[in-house]
């Protein structure tokens, strides 16, 4: 290429091109586009710790400087996945310790972190800034020591949702005096105190300290002399809200938040007390983004509370907030772009509050930035879901929880397919969505059909036949991550969609129809999709090979099968199927 | 790479077969996504890579109804109770993460043994539990609601708080206090009327709540 930059030029452009995608573009153009791009590439996400090798990523990326990994299935959130199954970061560590010493962030989601992983990053990287552990286990409060002692340069260490450990609340206290970096600290997820003394030295001396999620430890009176020291922050997770509190505690508890005029973000609110509430009523105007969905509170605070904050984006609460709640957000939170409402009692079948689909289709009326929506509820109708998919057009992410499996429109007592088809049809740009209630293949042949941009479908007790999932395999041209639990679904759809499946990053099926024998041959034909068989009643072979499996994930990959399986997991690669059954 | 159209499990039908997809453009498409070295996909362009023909006629090769027993006998595997609070729950339904569960049955989160113990241990010592969620009844409607004393502070902050909640099933005027009876069943099952304990001594001993309109 006689007209071709020099590689400085082109890597300086390149150095303007953030998205993995693009960077992926890149380096397809041409072998010296391929070479250039992989010397500069700072980053590097892996969606699926199993789909490549450590080895492999740092052979092709010599100089990378941040590292996002995920583990486990999503579902493992749901318990569906058994312990034990794998996602351990150590190779990964090890790769990495040896190969970037200058690495600067690690961000590991749904993965197994030991204490040796966490010291050998405390160690290994000199100017390590970031640590993020969502949903992880397997570490103590050892191992954040060791963290806490070693990285002088630690920005960011964000625990959320993770299983810690305790072994002592002391952990905070090996940051050193010299120490003054911290950004973000979240420790919400810690069961034990941690030492105040310590995270009030901590928190004092960090100037650029701008997010704290502190854990339900944590009191409403200590809460304030946090506040005082730090009155930058922009995100605050209040501990428990609900200590018995001295009326001067409280005025100058008021007085602390007060003085946070930077606020942005609370959660926490665990055990909150009604009465204490008017502490945060100063903050609300500036408030974006609200985590209620600890605070077990009536429809009548929550609707005070919400009617204040006219800014707001972010919306999580419990179903306590009633349709009357939620048609008081949709009247004053007019740039509200993400709701959330969990439920307070999720496995009681019979409703403990009035929130039903009106709630829901308030906010689809009111909120007309709304784009992202998480909702449980006890029932639906098609016609509601009509509305919300003809209000909300911009939807991105619809994931809709009916909390008794198969339960149909409640007025015509129809299945909610053409509900469900409206809310494709009409949010073009829907990238996730959630289905529950009574479905047939029908809702499915509108998601192959509409939902051409869809990247994650999450199926639950649905679908008549093979059909569903033909039409969802075949159809949406843009899905990453399919799962389905209980749903008869089996070989004939799989079987017919096999390369379909390498354009995705997995598929997971449980309880579904999908025979050891399909597996078998899917994992002998595709050497390039890991077919995992995961099956608790013993080794598949011992039963007929038209059983269906109890669990499958299938994901692409080009590390070929994995080395850690336990014993109740079996790679159907070619091996497997020679051998006698 | 033998990956000829029609190979398949015995069960299928290859005759039956209708024209296979294009899959040409989806792999395309996967190549440009992929973050992996494109020499190892090299052999692979070719498409065709369906291990089995789809029909779109009826499932009339394979025994749907032998199917769904298979399907059924699965499900019913998983219809067993996890934590032991409901009887016929699904595993992993509905879909909440574990840890918020956990904090939905007011407890702290699992795997942490000694911390289960030193929070019952409070509670022996007369320390009270984070959460008291009771059953409340009001006559005449038909929801039950739960809600969590500790919460409320006082009977007339408590009795305030259901006629409020109660008040929009039900077309009866709710604003007069003195014309509702706040009665409780205790622990041990005898229903007395609210007002007689001091508050917190009430708190610990409901085991249930009714509230009704007054007789009189």
């Amino acid at each position: 290429m006689a007209y071709s930059f020099p590689e400085e030029v082109l890597e300086h452009v390149f150095s303007f091109i953030g998205s993995d995608r693009d960077r992926n573009a890149v380096s397809l153009v041409c072998k010296s586009w391929y070479e250039i791009e992989r010397w500069c590439r700072r980053r590097v996400f892996v969606g699926n710790c199993y789909a490549v090798s450590p080895a492999a990523v740092v052979r092709r990326f010599p100089d990378v400087r941040s590292v996002e990994l995920k583990g486990k299935p999503h579902f493992a959130d749901f318990n569906l996945v058994p312990e034990g199954w794998g996602g351990y970061v150590s190779p990964w560590i090890t790769t990495l310790a040896r190969a970037y010493p200058w690495l600067e962030e690690i961000r590991l989601k749904r993965m197994v972190v030991t204490d040796e992983s966490l010291e050998l990053i405390a160690r290994s990287f000199k100017n390590f800034k970031v640590l993020v552990l969502s949903s992880c286990e397997g570490f103590s409060t050892d191992g954040l020591a060791a963290v806490a002692a070693n990285c002088r340069n630690l920005r960011e260490l964000d625990l959320r949702e993770s299983e810690v450990e305790d072994m002592s609340g002391h952990w905070l206290s090996h940051f050193p005096d010299s120490y003054t970096s911290l950004v973000s600290l979240n420790i919400s997820c810690l069961g034990s105190e941690v030492s105040f003394s310590a995270l009030e030295r901590l928190v004092s001396r960090c100037p650029d300290l701008r997010s704290l999620r502190l854990n339900r430890t944590v009191p409403l009176d200590r809460l304030a002399n946090l506040l005082r020291r730090a009155p930058q922050l922009a995100e605050l997770g209040t501990g428990v809200y609900s200590a018995e509190l001295r009326s001067d505690d409280f005025s100058n508890l008021v007085g602390a938040l007060a003085g946070c005029r930077e606020l942005r973000s609370l959660s926490g609110f665990w055990d909150v007390v009604p009465a204490y509430l008017p502490a945060v009523y100063p903050l609300c105007s500036g408030l974006t983004s609200l985590n209620l969905s600890y605070a077990t509170i009536q429809s009548s605070e929550l609707t005070k509370l919400i009617s204040q904050c006219h800014s707001l984006q972010r919306l999580w609460v419990l179903d306590y907030i009633e349709d009357s709640g939620l048609e008081a957000l949709a009247a004053c939170c007019k740039d509200l772009r993400e709701l959330r409402v969990f439920p307070s009692e999720p496995f009681n079948r019979e409703g403990n509050v009035s929130l039903t689909e009106q709630g829901l289709v308030s906010v689809s009326e009111g909120c007309s930035k709304l784009q992202s929506v998480l909702y449980f509820c006890r029932q639906m109708s098609n016609a509601a879901l009509l509305t919300i998919a003809r209000n909300r057009p911009n939807m991105t992410r619809f994931r809709l929880c009916i909390i008794e499996p198969r339960c149909p429109d409640y007025i015509t007592h129809e299945p909610l397919d053409t509900g469900f088809g409206a809310i494709v049809q009409h949010c073009k740009d829907l990238q996730r969505l959630s289905l529950s209630g009574l479905l047939t293949d029908r809702v499915f042949e509108y998601i192959g059909t509409y939902a051409k941009k869809l990247e994650m479908l999450s199926v639950a007790f649905a679908g008549d036949s093979d059909l569903g999932l033909h039409h969802v395999l075949s159809g949406c041209d843009s899905l990453r991550k399919l799962e389905i639990r209980d749903c008869p679904f089996g070989d004939k759809a799989l079987l017919a969609n096999a390369a379909k499946l390498e354009t995705m990053r997995s598929l997971w099926m449980s309880s579904c129809s999908v025979s050891f024998g399909a597996c078998k041959l899917l994992g002998q034909k595709m050497p390039r999709l890991n077919v995992e068989v995961i099956d608790e009643r013993g080794h598949p072979d011992s039963r007929p090979e038209s059983c269906p499996v109890e669990k499958l994930y299938i994901y692409r990959t080009v590390a070929g099968p994995r080395f850690d399986m336990p014993d109740f997991v079996w790679t159907m690669d070619e091996d497997s199927a020679l051998r006698p059954s | 790479m033998d990956l000829q159209l029609g190979l398949a499990l015995p069960i299928h039908d290859p005759a039956k077969a209708s024209e296979p997809k294009d899959h040409e453009g989806s792999y395309k498409k996967w190549v440009n996504n992929k973050r992996c070295h494109g020499e190892a996909f090299g052999e692979y362009s070719s498409g065709k890579l369906q291990l089995l023909a789809w029909s779109s006629g009826p499932n009339e090769d394979d025994d749907l109804s032998a199917k769904r027993s298979k399907f059924s006998c699965s499900m019913n595997r998983f219809r067993y109770s996890e934590g032991a609070d409901d009887d016929d729950q699904v595993l992993g339904w509905p879909p909440i993460k574990s840890w918020r569960k956990e904090f939905v049955h007011g407890q702290r989160p699992p795997h942490q043994d000694h911390y289960e113990n030193v929070h019952h241990a409070q509670k022996e010592n007369g320390e009270p539990d984070h959460n008291m969620f009771v059953k409340v009844k009001m006559e005449g409607v038909a929801i039950v609601r739960k809600i969590n004393l500790r919460t409320y502070r006082s009977y007339n902050s408590l009795k305030g708080a259901l006629i409020a909640m109660f008040s929009r099933y039900n077309r009866d005027d709710f604003k007069d206090h003195a014309s509702y009876t706040l009665t409780y069943q205790d622990k041990e099952g005898d229903w007395l009327l609210a007002g007689d304990l001091p508050w917190l001594n009430f708190v610990e001993s409901v085991h249930r709540l009714q509230i009704q309109r007054s007789r009189d």
